[in-house]
C-alpha cells in the first residue's frame, strides 16, 4: 500500500462523564509514503491530538486510523519530536538519545553506535557528554530530533518542534530537517502555527479548523526541491498564506 | 555575597555571641547557674571526656540515632514510592495519614514505653517515627510531581508499564526530592534523639537531664554543643554522598548545587 497513514471518518477527542467529546471529527486523511505533510491551524484544533493518535498514545473515538509504517528490523514504526525538547535533565546528551533505543532489542554496542550516528546527523557529534542544561535551545531541539531519528522510524511526527526558537536557529533547523528527510526517504508529518514554515518545508499543507475540527483546505506545494529562500519562494508563500487565510476565515 | 565574605561574617557572628555570653557571666549580670561562662565549657568537656562518660553517651545516642534513621528512612522512602505508584492506595491513605501525621514523634513516648519499656528500642522507635513521616511525604510528593510529559515521552518511545517507567523515569526524576527528604530526616533525628532519652534511656539526653538536676549547666552546654557538632558532621557527610549520587546533574553551570527547597525545613519544627 502506498499510503503510510489512512484515516477515514476519524473522530478524536476525550471522554467526559462517559460521553465522547470530539476535538476533531469526520477527518479523511491519506498520507503517501515519503511525503512531507504539514498540518496548520489554530491552537486547540487537534493537531497534536492527531499526532498522538498516529503514534498510538490515544485511541480514536470513532472511524478508522491505519498506520502502515514498516521500520527496519530494530526500529520503531514512528517517533515523535515534541515542542519542548523534553529531555531528561539527569541524562547526558548521549543518554537522552539512547533512551528510545533502550526499548528496542539491540546490543549495547549497537545502541551506542546508532545514537552517535543520529547525533552526527544533527551536527551534535561533539556534544554527547554534555547535559541538556549546558545546551542552547536549538541544540536541545536537535537532541530531541536525534532521539527520534535514532530509533529509525518509518514515520517521523513533529509537534511544533521549532516553535520556541529564534528565527535564525529555526531557519537552520528547517534546512537541516529537509536534508535529513531527502536523504532518508522517511515520511514526515509536521505540525506548526507558522504558515511560512509549513509552505517552505512541505509537499502538502493541510488546514484544520472548526469545532470539532476538520480538514478545511489543502494545498499542494509545487516549489522545486531543494527549497530556497529566494524571491519566488517568498511570493509563493505569500499567495498560499493569503488563500489559507481566506479558507481559515471562511471556515 | 561572595563565599569568603560570608564565611567571615558567620565567624564574626559566632565570636560576637561568645563575647556577649562571657561578658554577661563575668560581669555578674547573670549568675553562673543560669548561664555558665563560656570559658567553663572546655574544662567541663575535658572532665566528661576523661571520665569516659562523654564517649559512652555519644556512642549510645549515635546507636539510637543511626538505627532509627536507617529504619525510618528506608521504610519512609519505600512506602512513599510504592504509594505514589498506586493511585487507589494513595486515595486510601489520605484520611489515615491526616490522622497520624500531625502526631509529633514525642507524643508516642507513652506507647513506646508501654510497648518496649524504658529501653533503647523505645528511643529508636521514637526517632524512627519522626524520620519515617518526613521521608514518606517527600518521596510521595517527589514521585507524584514527576513531569507527566516525561512519562508520555516514555510511552511514545515504547517504555510502557508502571514498573519500567518507575525505574526509567520516575525514580531518577524524583531522586533530588527523595534525597532532600533524607537530609531533612537526618536533621530531625538529632532533634528527637535528645528528647527520646530524657525519660531515662542512656544517652546524651539522659546525661543532660542528670546534669541539669545537679545545676551543672556547664555540662549541659557541653552536650548541647556536642549535638550541634554531630548534626554538622552527619549533614556534611550526607551532602558529600548526595553530590556524588546526583553528580553534576542537578548542579548549575558553575557547579553550585541547586538551592534546597525551603519548605522542607518546616518539617523539623515538630520537636
Amino acid at each position: 500500500m502506498a499510503n503510510i497513514v489512512e484515516a477515514r471518518d476519524l473522530a478524536l477527542g476525550y471522554w467526559r462523564d462517559k460521553e465522547p467529546v470530539a476535538v476533531l471529527s469526520g477527518l479523511d486523511l491519506y498520507i503517501k509514503r515519503g511525503e512531507f505533510l504539514t498540518l496548520v491551524g489554530p491552537s486547540g484544533v487537534g493537531k497534536s491530538t492527531l499526532l498522538r493518535a498516529i503514534i498510538g498514545l490515544s485511541r480514536p473515538l470513532s472511524g478508522t486510523l491505519d498506520v502502515n509504517a514498516h521500520p527496519n528490523p530494530g526500529g520503531r514504526p514512528s517517533a515523535l519530536v515534541f515542542q519542548d525538547p523534553r529531555l531528561m535533565p539527569w541524562r547526558r546528551v548521549l543518554g537522552n538519545v539512547l533512551f528510545g533505543l533502550e526499548a528496542l532489542d539491540l546490543s549495547r554496542t549497537e545502541r551506542v553506535r546508532r545514537a552517535r550516528e543520529a547525533l552526527a546527523k544533527v551536527g551534535l557529534a561533539d556534544y554527547e557528554k554534555r547535559f541538556p542544561m549546558q545546551l542552547s535551545g536549538g541544540q536541545r531541539q536537535r537532541v530531541g530530533l536525534a532521539r527520534a531519528l535514532a530509533v529509525q522510524p518509518d514515520l517521523l511526527l513533529m509537534d511544533e518542534p521549532f516553535g520556541a526558537l529564534d528565527a535564525i536557529t529555526r531557519e537552520n533547523l528547517q534546512d537541516q530537517l529537509l536534508d535529513l528527510w531527502r536523504n532518508s526517504g522517511i515520511t514526515v508529518i509536521f505540525v506548526t502555527h507558522d504558515i511560512e514554515e509549513a509552505v517552505y518545508l512541505s509537499d502538502r499543507v493541510m488546514l484544520l479548523s472548526g469545532t470539532p475540527a476538520a480538514a478545511t483546505s489543502e494545498h499542494r506545494i509545487d516549489l522545486p526541491r531543494p527549497r530556497r529562500r529566494d524571491e519566488d519562494t517568498m511570493t509563493y508563500i505569500g499567495e498560499i498564506k493569503q488563500s489559507l487565510a481566506d479558507a481559515f476565515q471562511g471556515a | 555575597m561572595k563565599s569568603p565574605v560570608r564565611l567571615l561574617s558567620a565567624l564574626l557572628g559566632l565570636v560576637a555571641l561568645g563575647v556577649i555570653w562571657e561578658g554577661l557571666s563575668r560581669s555578674g549580670v547573670m549568675s553562673p547557674m543560669v548561664i555558665p561562662p563560656l570559658s567553663a565549657v572546655p574544662e567541663a568537656f575535658l572532665r566528661e571526656w576523661q571520665s569516659g562518660i562523654w564517649l559512652d553517651k555519644v556512642l549510645a545516642s549515635l546507636r539510637h540515632y543511626l538505627i532509627g534513621l536507617l529504619i525510618g528512612s528506608v521504610l519512609g522512602v519505600l512506602a512513599g514510592i510504592v504509594v505514589a505508584s498506586m493511585p487507589r492506595v494513595e486515595a486510601a491513605q489520605a484520611g489515615l495519614v491526616r490522622v497520624l501525621r500531625p502526631i509529633p514523634p514525642l507524643a508516642w513516648i507513652p506507647f513506646a514505653i508501654i510497648w518496649f519499656g524504658v529501653t533503647e528500642t523505645a528511643a529508636t522507635f521514637i526517632i524512627a517515627i519522626g524520620i519515617f513521616w518526613i521521608n514518606y511525604y517527600t518521596s510521595l510528593g517527589a514521585v507524584q510531581s514527576v513531569d507527566k510529559g516525561l512519562l508520555e515521552l516514555a510511552d511514545a518511545f515504547g517504555h510502557t508499564g508502571t514498573t519500567r517507567q518507575m525505574f526509567k523515569v520516575s525514580l531518577p526524576a524524583a531522586s533530588p526530592g527523595i534525597l532532600g527528604g533524607l537530609r531533612a530526616g537526618i536533621g530531625q533525628g538529632w532533634m528527637t534523639v535528645v528528647a527520646a532519652e530524657l525519660f531515662g534511656i542512656p544517652g546524651i539526653g539522659q546525661r543532660m537531664m542528670d546534669a541539669s538536676g545537679l545545676l551543672a549547666t556547664d555540662v549541659v552546654v557541653v552536650y548541647m554543643l556536642t549535638i550541634s557538632a554531630l548534626y554538622a558532621l552527619t549533614d556534611t557527610l550526607f551532602v558529600l554522598v548526595r553530590n556524588r549520587i546526583l553528580g553534576p546533574v542537578h548542579t548549575n553551570f558553575d557547579g553550585r548545587v541547586a538551592a534546597p527547597k525551603r519548605a522542607r525545613q518546616g518539617a523539623r519544627r515538630e520537636v
